[in-house]
């Protein structure tokens, strides 16, 4: 046999190579097993997919109902339906994701977590906004939507921490004596134990893992784990804090709401808690409140939700107006005073920068109730224009001192393995500072990683 | 004669006659070194290997084949040897070529490699699975090793949402409808995450499904199995049969012959639970298939050597099953006696809890129930004190079905791509590879394969239950699951039929918070979804709502005529729950009562509401008296049932006079949703959920008694 082609042989040869290259590549290149999928990017209708809408008054869904009312009257103008997937953030982020992976034109507008903006912006399952949001945003709560200098989502509603307190409780003065005293938060194994552990570190650590910045190994070693080890350390040494380690934010407000001796008296929850504690007869004293809110004594995260245009849908300019609408100075008026939400906007608490931004300036009307008849005041017990203003003004204190969570494409790696650690500390498991410190720091490249 | 052999006809290079012979002769050559080329290649069987040693074979086999027909210079073996020859060297050269690619290829890989395992990773692709709710804590426990196992360099290329189905009608209802639960003009309420994997209790709830959707119409339904192999039987992950656990105090009386590891006949088993005087517990059969199967095989030995008929089932029914103790699924029934019995001071209940022993094994080592706060025990894992009154003792018979789980492709439209098809594929393919033997369950002929270090529930059971060696069946025979359907109406026709009105308060004050993190509507609606959802289609049910609204301050609307609970019905309930917004005053609930329209006969009507206040209810006294000397005599069969979303309870007035004055019978009920539901046997401790609360009031109103 020669060793080397000739004649005919270099046919051969080539002829070997294409098949190999092809037998590699066409898979991978074809599309794949799809079905012949239906007209879903012809439909005629917005769909706007989030959690379900339990706020007060139905709010969220009220504002879709009137999109629509007005969209009969302008000719061209698509209506809007909310796809309510589930009540559980992590089925809603499960269910959006796989949608947007299979760019199959799911949906138009998504109201995301917005610790998931920089994920899906970064993939590519967003589209930039264009125009610059107006400046009554307030901007910590926009500053969640951008990534890359590029805006990909407007707020819709903001969260963060604040302090309850029974009436003839003291407020701690600050984050240790808030962990020492009867108080119930939620550190169950989920999103609650991340934004609890990181406001620990925060505040009895380091401040700066948050936002973009991201720690180095030896800040994960030297600063956040003492925080963290510390922070374990109280909650074994607790009752309160260690009946928390299976409540999420419902199960803590109940425990709060709890008047047998030995109940919690302290409560570290969300603005919308307001709403749910103002009408429990237990905490109402007459056309008053037995209960105080106020800032948390120190930093807090800040959460809230964002509402972004998905790149595949086939309506971007009609979504972007339904964004537009929904987190319109009215919308965020009124989600505020009927539905429990911090608004994204500083018109919505009577603020107006640059000169009126202090919790002095706040200025609120209460709830007008959107359905037919006027019912009795003592029928309904929404927070009246007093205690609605006394929120905002916390609202607005709590917002100076709120940070981000980390930001990262890998939040959701992060969030798993940052908070897996923490309820391994405080049930009692060994771990080192090394273990601890490596783990965190693969989990915000997005790699396996466990305490 | 060399180059004139065989030409014959004339110079066509073909002697005829002996063309046959000798294509006959090169093909067979020819397909014996295409078999023995596909031996040798055979290792490399994953991927590109095997689409390259096909394409190669089929060249390979084109060339040769036209070889074959092309006119010949020979007609002897040498000629065919030549021939072979030439097409060998071919081959060769043809093999160097592709050879030389697949370095090259081999060689950007490794290079692609080495520089993605210092990047950050891409984000995993999500895959939903909705799985068997007793199934959801050992197959999270192998989730997260699919996910380990299947890293490259370290990042995750798999993230996985499981969730728990909630039973076959739920099943039925979601895939028959694009997932979709309630639907208004503004509004879509989904089951959840559309599921890429379901894993079912069996294949017979797989069957009931997958018949749904035969001759089933748009192009938007979901499709079962892989794409390559659409509407193939799915492939069962592993079995569990289904038991009868026991507590010691009732185990210890039984009869030796019914005990572990003996597998008898079950109305032997039934005969000797009845000796301790115990009944069968079990989650509610519309919402779990476990339950259903069990039933199922219950209701064959009541029957006894007569054919079953409703009337037997209706008395195994009444005889043999416990109505107080049911949850809507396994691990909430276990759930709830695990709570009981950290409670303490009390005794189990004389219950035997239809169950499959993978969920026992769960519930008696001390591992996480499911989705219920029924965390994992702080002592999981570890044996139990030998004189645990709470201990669950299994016992066995061949009579009781055995369930499967098979896993189930689902490929939505739109979603169906080849990313998410090949993450499927691979988590099949782990899977097969990492059985789900190690938590719990057993293979496809009821064994628990050994064990040497105590990796296999088994073992960990036997230990749990401090048991002997030989304590529990290594085998353990059973039937299938029976067919859902059939079993859903034997079901129906067996108990009660409840025949329902739902009057709903739409108050402005509905929209109010309830006390518990929502508004008292959607905590109202919630409820009354589930309950819904859990009818039977002997049930019938009604829903009007009621406020002061606008100028008409009597307004009680019926949105759903009544009508038997089929699933077009339940759709009609659930879409008009889903569009009901809070408006108007309130409407006085003796006016509401009142004006409902109630068809003849016994009839149940459930009251939901906030409480309302004295103000929206003026001369209550009045009112109650008109409805004693007028309403009731008019309405001799019909119970009304008040539920209050909370804040406030059933000691509020004026729900509370009205309730005491509407007492009828063991009725009339006050439900409080801001409360635990009454339950036999375990102390609230805990605010349930929607679905268990609807479990309770519904087998209350079965059995002809109220709450509170």
């Amino acid at each position: 046999m020669r060793l080397h082609p000739v004649g005919r042989d270099w046919i051969f040869l080539t002829v070997g190579a294409a098949a190999m290259l092809l037998a590699v590549l066409v898979p991978r290149l074809l599309p794949g097993g799809r079905d012949a999928a239906p007209d879903l990017c012809g439909r005629g209708e917005l769909l706007v997919a989030g959690g379900t809408d339990v706020s007060l008054n139905d709010r969220r869904l009220q504002l879709i109902s009137e999109w629509n009312s007005g969209a009969a009257d302008r000719p061209g103008r698509l209506k809007a339906r909310l796809v309510e997937v589930s009540p559980s953030a992590d089925e809603q982020y499960s269910e959006m994701k796989a949608a947007l992976e299979a760019r199959g034109c799911a949906y138009d507008v998504l109201i995301t977590d917005n610790t998931w903006t920089a994920q899906f912006a970064e993939l590519g399952y967003l589209r930039p906004l264009g125009k610059a949001a107006d400046a009554d945003f307030i901007p910590a709560g926009l500053a969640t939507g951008r990534r890359d200098g590029t805006q990909y989502a407007l707020p819709f509603n903001l969260d963060v921490g604040l302090l309850y307190a029974k009436r003839g409780q003291a407020a701690p003065a600050d984050w240790p004596a808030l962990l020492a005293g009867p108080t119930v938060t939620q550190l169950a194994d989920r999103e609650g134990l991340t934004v609890n552990a990181l406001e620990a570190v925060w505040n009895d650590g380091d401040p700066r893992f948050a936002g973009s910045r991201r720690p180095s190994v030896g800040e994960l070693r030297t600063s956040v784990f003492p925080a963290v080890r510390r922070l374990a350390e109280r909650v074994r040494s607790s009752p309160t804090l260690r009946g928390s380690l299976s409540d999420d934010e419902q199960a803590s407000i109940e425990a709060f709401e709890n008047g047998a001796p030995g109940a919690p008296r302290l409560m570290r929850n969300w603005p919308y808690a307001f709403f749910s504690l103002a009408a429990t007869p237990s905490l109402r004293d007459g056309a008053g409140l037995a209960f105080q809110v106020s800032a948390l004594p120190g930093r807090t995260v800040l959460g809230g939700q964002n509402l972004a245009i998905a790149k595949d849908s086939p309506h971007p300019a009609e979504a972007r107006a339904l964004i537009d609408f929904l987190t319109s100075a009215g919308a965020e008026r009124d989600l505020f005073a009927c539905g429990g939400f911090a608004p994204s906007r500083y018109s919505a608490l009577g603020l107006r920068p640059p000169d009126r931004v202090s919790p002095g300036d706040v200025r609120v009307e209460a709830c007008r109730p959107s359905g037919g008849g006027t019912p009795a005041q003592e029928e309904t017990v929404l927070p009246d224009r007093a205690q609605l203003t006394r929120l905002g003004q916390v609202i607005v204190q709590a917002l100076a001192r709120a940070q981000p969570r980390p930001q990262s494409v890998h939040y959701a790696s992060f969030s798993a393995t940052f908070r897996g650690c923490v309820a391994k500390m405080a049930g009692g498991g060994r771990v080192d500072a090394a273990s601890f410190a490596e783990a965190v720091d693969r989990s915000l490249d997005g790699r396996t990683a466990s305490c | 004669m060399s180059q004139g052999q065989g030409r014959e006809d004339g110079g066509r290079g073909r002697r005829t006659g002996e063309d046959p012979r000798r294509l006959s002769r090169t093909l067979v050559v020819e397909l014996c070194i295409s078999a023995l080329g596909a031996l040798v290649l055979s290792p490399f069987s994953s991927g590109p290997w095997r689409i390259a040693a096909g394409v190669a074979a089929a060249v390979f086999l084109l060339v040769t084949m036209v070889g074959a027909v092309l006119p010949a210079t020979s007609v002897s073996a040498r000629s065919v040897v030549a021939s072979l020859k030439r097409v060998g060297g071919a081959l060769v050269w043809g093999g160097v070529g592709a050879g030389a690619v697949a370095l090259v290829l081999l060689a950007v890989q490794g290079v692609a490699a080495v520089w993605t395992a210092h990047r950050p990773c891409s984000p995993p692709l999500q895959l939903r699975v909705l799985a068997a709710p007793e199934l959801l804590t050992g197959l999270r426990e192998a989730a997260g090793g699919f996910v380990r196992d299947s890293a490259r360099h370290g990042c995750a290329r798999y993230a996985l949402d499981i969730s728990a189905d909630k039973g076959p009608i739920a099943a039925y209802t979601g895939f028959t409808t694009q997932w979709r639960s309630a639907e208004t003009a503004s509004d879509r309420q989904l089951f959840g995450p559309q599921p890429d994997v379901w894993i079912p209790s069996s294949t017979a709830e797989y069957a009931y499904v997958a018949a749904a959707g035969k001759g089933g119409s748009g192009g938007d339904a979901p499709r079962f199995g892989p794409a390559s192999a659409p509407g193939s039987a799915p492939v069962s992950l592993g079995t569990s049969p289904m038991v009868l656990g026991v507590f010691k105090p009732q185990y210890d009386g039984l009869p030796s012959a019914v005990k572990l590891p003996n597998q008898q006949p079950l109305p032997q088993v039934l005969a000797g639970l009845a000796g301790v005087r115990t009944r069968i517990a079990r989650p509610v059969p519309e919402t779990s298939t476990a339950a259903l199967a069990a039933t199922a095989a219950v209701y064959d030995v009541a029957a006894g050597p007569s054919k079953p008929s409703q009337r037997s089932d209706a008395g195994a029914e009444e005889k043999l099953f416990d109505p107080t103790f049911t949850e809507p699924d396994v691990p909430s029934l276990l759930c709830r006696l695990r709570t009981a019995a950290a409670g303490g001071g009390q005794s189990p209940p004389s219950i035997a809890v239809a169950v499959p022993e993978q969920a026992l094994y769960d519930y008696d080592t001390g591992r996480a129930l499911g989705d219920t706060p029924c965390g994992a025990a702080p002592a999981a894992g570890a044996a139990r004190a030998q004189d645990d009154p709470w201990v669950l003792y299994p016992v066995y018979s061949a009579d009781l079905p055995v369930l499967d789980f098979p896993f189930v492709q689902v490929r939505w439209p739109g979603q169906d791509d080849g990313a998410r098809e090949e993450a499927v594929k691979a988590l099949r393919d782990w899977l097969d590879g990492h059985p789900l033997l190690s938590q719990g369950l057993r293979d496809g002929s009821g064994v628990a394969p050994g064990d040497t270090q105590g990796g296999h529930e088994v073992t960990r059971l036997r230990a749990a239950l401090g048991t002997g060696e030989d304590a529990l069946p290594l085998t353990v025979a059973g039937g299938k699951a029976p067919a859902v359907g059939a079993t859903l109406d034997r079901v129906g026709q067996a108990r009660r039929p409840v025949s329902l009105t739902v009057a709903l308060d739409q108050s402005q004050s509905m929209g109010d918070a309830s006390g518990g993190g929502s508004s008292r509507l959607a905590a109202a609606t919630s409820f009354l979804q589930e309950l819904a959802a859990q009818t039977q289609g002997t049930d019938r049910i009604a829903l009007t709502f009621f406020s002061g609204a606008g100028a008409d301050p009597a307004k009680v609307l019926t949105s759903v005529p009544p009508g038997d609970t089929t699933p077009e019905q339940k759709k009609r309930v659930a879409d008009a729950l889903q569009g009901v917004t809070p408006t108007g005053a309130d409407l006085a609930l003796t006016r509401a009562i009142a004006q409902t329209y109630v068809a003849a006969g016994r009839q149940e009507l459930l009251v939901v509401t906030d409480g309302q206040s004295a103000a929206g209810n003026p001369d209550l006294d009045g009112q109650i008296g008109w409805l004693r000397r007028s309403f009731l005599p008019a309405h001799p069969d019909l119970r009304v049932t008040f539920v209050v979303t909370g804040p406030s309870g059933c000691g509020d007035p004026p729900v509370r006079r009205l309730a005491a004055a509407l007492k009828r019978g063991g009725a009339p009920a006050c439900w409080s949703l801001a409360a635990p539901p009454p339950r036999a046997g375990v102390a609230p401790q805990r605010r349930s959920t929607a679905q268990e609360y609807a479990t309770q009031l519904l087998q209350q109103l079965r059995a002809g008694g109220g709450g509170s």
